[in-house]
């Protein structure tokens, strides 16, 4: 008999084991993930222009090489079919050659300050696009500081808001149960009120701000407010919160438990 | 950050209140246990059946009843259902007929003496821990719920201490009550199939060892008095 339990145990207590494992890790209930907004920008960086700037500037240097070679060799065979003929010639031919080298070397120099020039120009550009680069991560950074302020306070607001919803309602109860209903009040009907209330509950003053269009109903309301003539909630307000909203407040004389 | 937010049903079964704890082991235990049952009783009426089923072929196929009792001897240990109760049967009606001068009247109903108390026995067996599935069944729900209603009591007890209602004050409280009912529904509703399904195959299956008993005592009631 015992065997024969064996096994059924065994794959019994497996089992739940496997739902409690199951249980443990697919329970996601509530799992909302709050976002951080992370700043989005792009960081440049220069990586290849320097290099082709180089290349370009190399370049004609190159092909002046080249040519320089090839004019060198026309001269050579302009030499040598004159040196046959003239001196003379020839050595205007050298004058010739050596002014040559001169308005070339002219030339080397010329492309030379030109390179500067353009190295130079590249360095400022680059160092504007970092300033602006910097400017521009400066201004994100204060939006962002402007937005997490402007969060905070609608987040402060809010809070104040339900704060204040739920003294309100506190208030209007205590209104409602002292309320004597006139016998021609009827069901829906709803005037708005308006405390001025001081910082120890006491209602200082009180006026209808709209009617009902039933003046019973409206002087019930004003009676039942007089005859609450403190409210102990009220002390109970946070002073910055009271300020803010209980000093003078208007609210919904609307009673719920009319049976007519 | 997040591991503080979400409610794993862990940190809710730990946050419980102690007596909402206990229900919950308790619940869980006997879950467990019915599994147990659960399993168990499956391969034991599986086993009764198929074998109740091959030894009525076996036994209708027109074999010597003497043979039969032999095979039954050599074979021992798998002996169950019923086959003890034709072999209680058979051996008592030999064993009263070989005495002298025997009562063919009193032969018979020896045999069938012999042949209820087996047959009473097995259907013992066929039927035993289903009672305890059947009070799991019934009884886990309201555990379940007792420790609900304790957990939702303590909940909004706690709530009428603060200051300001609000539903997350309340809502991780009846949530962890809630888990307790969860575990009793799981707990009963395996335990109240397997009982019907098992209680319904135990009295197929005991109805079935009746009719063969009363059909053998008729073998026998003829082989008595056909001499």
């Amino acid at each position: 008999m015992n065997s024969s339990y064996l096994l059924p145990t065994l794959v019994s207590v497996g089992m739940h084991l496997v739902l409690l494992a199951a249980v443990t890790w697919g329970w996601e209930a509530s799992s909302h993930t709050t976002q951080v907004q992370v700043p989005r920008y792009v960081e440049a960086k220069l990586v290849q222009l320097k290099p082709q700037a180089k290349a370009a500037a190399q370049k004609p240097q190159v092909n002046k090489v080249d040519l320089v070679a090839k004019r060198k060799a026309q001269e050579q065979k302009r030499r040598a079919a004159e040196e046959k003929r003239r001196q003379e010639e020839a050595r205007k031919a050298a004058a010739a050659k050596a002014k040559r080298e001169r308005e070339r070397k002219e030339q080397a120099a010329e492309l030379e300050r030109q390179r500067q020039l353009e190295e130079q120009q590249k360095l400022e550009e680059q160092r504007q696009r970092e300033e602006q680069r910097q400017q521009q991560q400066l201004a994100l950074e204060a939006q962002m500081a402007s937005e997490l302020e402007q969060e905070q306070s609608l987040l402060l607001e809010e809070q104040y808001a339900t704060e204040a919803q739920s003294y309100v309602a506190l208030i209007a109860s205590r209104i409602e149960d002292n309320w004597n209903p006139p016998p021609s009040a009827r069901r829906g009907m709803k005037c708005k009120l308006t405390l001025q209330l001081v910082p120890t509950g006491r209602v200082v003053n009180v006026t209808v701000s709209e009617s009902s269009g039933n003046s019973a109903f409206d002087r019930s309301a004003l009676q039942a407010v007089k005859k609450v003539e403190q409210f102990p909630e009220v002390q109970k307000i946070p002073p910055a919160l009271f300020e803010r909203e209980f000093r003078t407040i208007t609210l919904l004389f609307n009673p719920r438990d009319l049976r007519l | 950050m997040s591991e503080t937010e979400t409610l794993s049903i862990w940190s809710l079964v730990a946050n419980a209140s102690l007596l909402v704890q206990i229900v919950m082991a308790m619940l869980f235990l006997a879950s467990v246990i019915s599994w147990v049952m659960i399993i168990q009783r499956g391969l034991y009426q599986s086993r009764a059946r198929s074998s109740f089923l091959e030894f009525e072929k076996q036994f209708w196929s027109g074999i010597d009843l003497n043979q039969l009792f032999r095979q039954g001897n050599a074979r021992k240990g798998g002996i169950g259902g019923v086959e003890t109760i034709f072999r209680a049967g058979f051996k008592e009606f030999t064993r009263l007929r070989q005495q002298v001068g025997a009562d063919p009247d009193a032969v018979m109903e020896g045999t069938q003496r012999a042949m209820r108390v087996a047959l009473s026995r097995e259907e013992e067996k066929l039927e035993t821990n289903l009672p305890f599935l059947a009070s799991v069944a019934s009884v886990s729900p309201y555990i379940g719920l007792f420790g609900t209603v304790w957990g939702i009591m303590n909940s909004f007890r706690g709530l009428a201490n603060v200051h300001q209602a609000t539903l997350a004050a309340v809502a991780p409280g009846i949530s962890e009550a809630l888990v307790a009912t969860a575990m009793g529904l799981f707990a009963a509703i395996p335990a109240v199939l397997a009982y019907n399904r098992y209680s319904a195959r135990a009295e197929t299956l005991s109805n079935g060892y009746e009719t063969f008993a009363e059909e053998f005592s008729s073998i026998l009631h003829r082989q008595v008095h056909a001499k």
